[in-house]
């Protein structure tokens, strides 16, 4: 391996390209601050070397449930409570008897809580492992992918719930379901590329953690999660604003075809046209902010 | 120089970092401050003042100088945590930091986990890991425990885990922080064997430490720090030899750069 920093004072105007050449040309690994895919870069490093955030994703949520009688099943069992009490509880209050509103409320809230937890721990998730950082691992992308395949992992099991849900209720499972082979990817793509510039953002301003929580605690609410959008009663009132609101675009995605066996071709060119838009914002921020991160920590 | 050789090379390296603690941003604690210190310059505090120095393979260097004097940075600076403000450091070879022995593991996870845990945090493969399992169990006497979560481990037990997981790993370059010292006299004279031939077996060792005799035992270059400058760089005898005398104590070192005037190098 071949490290190479290279910085000059601003007053120099000149940055020495001849020797970064020279070191290139040695078979090294170049790396340089000012490259702004250095996020890829990262990602794809992290990707062939998958030992330490797989596993790291895995023991963290192994130790999480260890030392309980019903462990893993706990992620389950809190969905499954929450599914059943509030479904029956707002099919009443919003006056909507329809079966089907426990696969919307099931498939709602299991994906909302993994977009809320990966989101909400990004923000922190550098202060969290400062030590490491200090330490000298500074594989930053790593500690993003261990949070988000812990949150997957979770999501693995809760997910469960959402589709005993829609097997009970009388939701039809069509060829529509096929869809979801492109959405779920895109869902996946789209929260990681949010979470890589939150985890930036919150390192520098810490206000960002209380800052998300307020905003998403506020987007639970007006996402169409424990409500429905189609109800002409008092859902509607909100549902006029739904455009507007992103996390309505990521749930709607996969819920659409799943759930209401519809193709939601406007909500997945929204997702879709947003991805390379969140990720390059993502590769700007963290390009910029990388050589800092341990200094803001 | 031989192309596949490891070497650290540093030219006029400098690190800043602005000056400012979380109360004197805080909006609460400064409203005013707050606004007018918008788009003000910084103050900035010069930690590395204008470093340069080359090692090369074989070199086993010693960082001595007081608190302050910029070791730590220096070390962090070599193992890539933190970025040059300015100047040019070039690094080759595989680094390994062992800046805090326990880095990473989780106590509620079993000696087991944390050797796993440990390894992919070192570059290792699974197969790798599992490889030198035999090896670091026997080392650390710890098989009997080994599926126990290292909170019961005495912190002994845990140090010496954390000490075989770390020197099971090759490398290039090897950065040693203080920690070395801690623990009993009888780890630490089992470990210094092992602990050598870690050494032996990098071309570069950087060892930052107020310990003379464990400076002169493994290193055989001295870099004397004082303010973020070399104010040394030699033999490691006579580099601590420096440090003890007045003369380390004599130099002073303006406030802003300018140290270049004041470096003594004696090759």
């Amino acid at each position: 391996m071949e490290t190479v920093v290279e910085s000059t004072a601003p007053r120099d105007a000149q940055r020495s390209g001849a020797a970064l050449k020279k070191d290139a040309g040695s078979g090294g690994t170049l790396r340089d601050r000012s490259s702004k895919l250095v996020l890829f870069q990262d990602l794809l490093a992290s990707l062939r070397a998958p030992g330490f955030w797989l596993y790291g994703a895995w023991i963290d949520t192994s130790l999480r449930f260890r030392s309980q009688a019903l462990g893993a099943f706990w992620m389950v069992a809190s969905t499954l409570v929450f599914v059943l009490m509030i479904g029956t509880l707002y099919s009443r209050v919003l006056r909507n008897s329809s079966e089907i509103y426990y696969a919307h409320i099931a498939t709602g809230f299991v994906l909302w809580a993994f977009i809320q937890g990966s989101l909400q721990e990004s923000t922190r998730i550098y202060f969290r492992n400062r030590s490491m950082i200090q330490n000298g691992y500074v594989k930053y992308v790593d500690y993003v992918l261990r949070m988000v395949g812990g949150n997957l992992i979770n999501l693995a099991y809760t997910v469960l719930v959402a589709i005993g849900a829609v097997l009970i209720t009388p939701v039809l499972v069509t060829s529509v379901d096929f869809v979801l082979l492109l959405t779920v990817p895109l869902f996946m793509l789209a929260v990681l590329g949010m979470c890589y510039s939150l985890s930036v953002v919150g390192a520098r301003y810490p206000d960002i953690a209380q800052t998300s929580q307020t905003i998403l605690r506020l987007f639970f609410f007006i996402t169409p999660i424990i409500w429905m959008p189609t109800s002409s009663g008092r859902g509607a009132a909100i549902g006029a604003f739904m455009y507007a609101n992103p996390f309505y675009y990521l749930v709607e995605i996969i819920r659409g075809p799943l759930v209401y066996s519809t193709i939601p071709w406007f909500e997945i060119g929204i997702v879709a046209a947003a991805i390379p838009v969140i990720w390059l914002v993502a590769a700007l921020v963290y390009a910029r902010a990388k050589p800092y991160v341990p200094l803001w920590i | 120089m031989a192309s596949d050789q490891s070497f650290i090379r540093a030219e006029n390296v400098h690190f800043r970092i602005p000056l400012m603690t979380r109360v004197g941003q805080s909006l609460r604690a400064n409203p005013i401050a707050a606004i007018t210190g918008i788009g003000k310059k910084r103050n900035l505090r010069h930690l590395i003042r204008g470093m340069s120095f080359e090692f090369t393979g074989g070199d086993r260097v010693g960082l001595i100088g007081q608190n302050g004097a910029g070791k730590t940075t220096l070390l962090r600076l070599l193992a890539s945590v933190l970025f040059p403000s300015a100047g040019r450091l070039e690094i080759s070879g595989m680094t390994q930091s062992l800046l805090n022995v326990s880095m990473g593991m989780q106590t509620d996870a079993t000696g087991l986990e944390n050797i796993y845990l440990r390894g992919y945090s070192a570059g290792l493969s699974s197969q790798e890991i599992t490889k030198r399992i035999p090896e670091i169990l026997d080392f650390a006497q710890l098989e009997s425990v080994i599926h126990d979560p290292i909170s019961t481990y005495s912190s002994g037990m845990q140090l010496r885990l954390a000490f075989a997981v770390a020197t099971s790993v090759k490398a290039e370059i090897l950065l040693l922080d203080e920690w070395i010292s801690a623990g009993d006299r009888f780890f630490v004279e089992r470990s210094k064997r092992r602990l050598l031939d870690h050494i032996d077996s990098s071309e570069i060792l950087v060892f930052a430490s107020h310990n003379p005799e464990m400076l002169q035992e493994l290193c055989s270059r001295g870099l004397v720090l004082k303010q973020g400058t070399v104010v040394f760089d030699g033999d490691i005898k006579e580099a601590l030899d420096f440090y003890e005398s007045d003369d380390y104590q004599a130099i002073h070192i303006p406030p802003q750069g300018a140290a270049k005037t004041m470096t003594k190098v004696a090759q």
